[in-house]
């Protein structure tokens, strides 16, 4: 079947189930309100209309559905590289993805009117409807999907896209619920003085927050436990530790943490009298930060775990790590100063001119704390993990000042600070030479550039800093060998000991295509000597492409031009 | 010492400095009383409008507006304490004069309001809102006729 028929079949495949879908939930959702007895007389003529569209849908969308998918499934039946092929992971997972997160959504309104007393005329029957509908959906694709190996390396990352967005939205679900619950069982306490009626504990809300913790909770044990499980080797599961979990834990937990710093010094500072009130906002915020710590935490743990079996990738996920606190630990710090330089550029504009005609009293000590919260949060995180590197980097010398986090890290910031500056100076320069033309240089234009003024004097100290460590790297040569060559590697096994040594000592990730040929060859194993020797071969090769065939016993290595 | 750590060394005292001239300029200012302008000029009037705002003093507030015209005559108290007591946040403001002008009986006067409200790291927390209020002299008295709402201040 050509790829052109294939994709054809699979997206009339998804349409028509797309049409059988909705007529079946409209179908049920009737059922249910026939069972209920909700209609009124005025409704009957809708009810009829919705009746004809259910049955049209059903009548139509389910046979052209079974036509189109019954074809998919027989030419999948005789053909083992369709069964794994990436058009069809993108299917099976584009429908999973689509049913889990209806499945989830509507199981946790059913879960919500279940701990609600089951009252009638709250129950929804459309969201039950399609609960039913796309849970029947969901398990029979997985099932199809379960007993299908995915064959190209594409379809498998498909797959683990799939397990991976599921099983960070079940986090996510889990955790607000759990802190929604926490922050409404803080402010029913009774300490609270001053309040007039206060309303039951177990509210909608409650329901609602128990009822995401429940789904919540069941999807990301499922996803994570259960499909995720003998993962470790792959590159998308680094991306969900070190990107999602411990980065987005991080920015969580350092969210909560500095409006709780800032909350108490503006309180400490007199602003605000009204403790009562005032306080309820550790409601949220202490559990965000203990949330918030635990997810950071279990998942570096794990990552630190599946990483020690291989002493490289340990460092490598160590580093990944320091670069990324250490990244979220000088922006922070950064925003903190550049809020504080505020102060005394504000007072100089009051003091040239005395233009204030209204003043709220907390004012100054409202920008003091908001940056020194800041401050105070981001210094010793900063301070710590800066530390770490540079203790690595002393002790790792050109390997670790190779590094790709390390190089990422460094660009990125002095990427940032030129482009802050480069802004900065467009706007300085705008108002200065506008001033001047219009004979209207004064405190408005000063004002009008107070912003940039702040940003600038920080971004200059944060450039020429990080621009001494980059040249530093450079002289002790980080930056030579740093352009890998294209390496394709031609083999029967992906998952081959030998290639995984030898991307370790290059490195980088290499190509792989597979051999088609019958019988499959064995590859070679490969010696740590062999493979530092093959990797210096393959860096002094004299095009930047080399193909690699590793053929019974015999490394091969082909420098080759394109074109 | 490495150039490095000499660099991070002085990047500490910089934020020690930083720190330290504003706390200093933070608690001086917290202290600074504004000057009270002349009731009877279009800036007093404006002043003591802006602090009765402030006082939350809604009232007071709303006897520095002039009355309506007659097509608009139902834009009454009633209606114009409900659009200026929606839900705001804590966020602290000040406003400065920028500019005034006065013609026999009509003045307007160019106020910039700065409303604190800190939005994500590496974004301004200062959000400055220039509003221009309109004034008429009314029975020797300066009364605002535009704009009535307090929009600036959100």
């Amino acid at each position: 079947m050509s790829t052109v028929r294939r994709v054809f079949f699979y997206v009339l495949a998804l349409i028509t189930l797309g049409i059988l879908t909705a007529g079946l939930i409209n179908l049920l959702s009737l059922s249910f309100d026939t069972i209920l007895a909700r209609f009124t007389l005025a409704e009957i003529g809708d009810i009829k209309q919705q009746l004809s569209l259910g049955i049209a849908m059903v009548v139509i969308g389910g046979p052209l559905w079974f036509l189109f998918w019954g074809t998919i499934q027989r030419h999948t039946a005789n053909n083992a590289d369709e069964a794994g092929s990436s058009l069809r992971a993108f299917f099976l997972n584009f429908v999973l993805i689509v049913s889990a997160f209806v499945t989830a959504v509507t199981l946790s309104m059913l879960l919500a009117w279940l701990m609600g007393g089951c009252r009638p005329d709250r129950f929804s029957p459309g969201s039950t409807a399609a609960l039913i509908v796309f849970a029947a959906v969901w398990y029979y694709h997985w099932r199809v999907s379960a007993s299908e190996r995915p064959a190209t390396q594409v379809a498998d990352t498909v797959r683990r896209w799939y397990i991976y967005i599921l099983s960070a939205a079940g986090l996510i679900w889990l955790s607000a619920g759990l802190v929604q619950l926490l922050y409404t069982a803080f402010i029913s306490l009774t300490i609270w003085q001053g309040v007039m009626v206060r309303g039951s504990f177990w509210n909608d809300g409650t329901r609602s927050a128990v009822a995401w913790m429940l789904t919540g909770g069941l999807v990301w044990a499922f996803y994570w436990f259960y499909m995720a499980r003998a993962d470790s080797k792959s590159s998308l599961r680094q991306v969900y530790f070190y990107l999602l979990t411990i980065l987005g834990g991080a920015i969580a937990g350092l969210i909560a943490l500095t409006v709780t710093a800032y909350k108490i010094l503006y309180w400490l500072m007199g602003g605000d009298k009204d403790i009562v009130g005032y306080f309820q906002f550790l409601g949220w915020s202490i559990p965000t930060i203990l949330v918030a710590a635990c997810i950071w935490f279990y998942h570096l743990r794990i990552a630190e775990e599946e990483a020690a079996t291989e002493q490289e990738h340990q460092l490598s996920a160590r580093r990944v790590h320091h670069y990324l606190m250490a990244f979220l630990g000088l922006g922070t710090l950064i925003a903190g100063l550049i809020i504080l330089l505020g102060i005394p550029l504000d007072w100089v504009i009051n003091t040239l001119k005395p233009e204030t005609i209204v003043m709220e009293p907390g004012w100054w000590n409202n920008h003091l704390s908001l940056g020194m919260s800041m401050l105070i949060v981001s210094i010793p995180l900063w301070l710590y993990y800066w530390g770490q590197i540079t203790g690595m980097a002393d002790m790792g010398g050109v390997v670790e000042r190779r590094a790709r986090s390390r190089r990422i890290y460094l660009y990125v910031i002095i990427g940032a600070a030129v482009v802050m500056l480069a802004a900065d100076l467009v706007n300085i320069v705008y108002q200065l030479l506008n001033g001047l033309l219009s004979g209207n240089l004064g405190l408005e234009a000063l004002r009008n550039m107070k912003w940039s003024l702040q940003t600038v004097f920080i971004a200059v100290p944060v450039l020429i800093y990080h621009l001494g460590i980059a040249r530093q790297d450079q002289l002790l040569g980080a930056e030579t060998g740093a352009v890998p060559k294209k390496v394709t590697v031609l083999l029967s096994d992906n998952k081959s000991p030998a290639v995984l040594l030898l991307e370790q000592k290059l490195g980088y990730k290499v190509r792989r295509v597979r051999y088609a040929g019958q019988p499959a060859y064995n590859v070679p194993q490969l010696s740590d000597d062999e493979a530092n020797r093959l990797a210096s071969e393959i860096r002094a090769a004299p095009a930047g492409n080399v193909m690699l065939v590793l053929f019974e016993g015999n490394v091969m290595v082909l420098p080759y031009k394109e074109g | 010492m490495k150039t490095s750590s000499r660099f991070l060394l002085g990047f500490g005292i910089i934020i020690v400095a930083i720190v330290a001239v504003a706390v200093i300029l933070a608690v001086a200012g917290g202290n600074e009383q504004v000057k009270l302008l002349p009731e009877t000029s279009p800036e007093g009037t404006v002043q003591r409008f802006l602090m009765a705002v402030k006082d939350q003093d809604y009232l007071k507030a709303y006897s520095f507006l002039a009355p309506q015209p007659e097509q608009v005559k139902g834009d009454t108290y009633e209606i114009w304490i409900r659009s200026v007591q929606s839900p705001r946040d804590t966020s602290s403001w000040k406003a400065s004069i920028l500019k005034s002008t006065v013609r026999d009986t009509n003045a307007t006067v160019e106020v910039a309001v700065d409303v604190l409200r800190p939005d994500g790291p590496l974004a301004n927390p200062v959000n400055t809102n220039r509003v221009t209020f309109m004034l008429q002299k009314q029975d020797g008295r300066w009364l605002i006729s535009q704009p009535a709402d307090i929009w600036w201040l959100y």
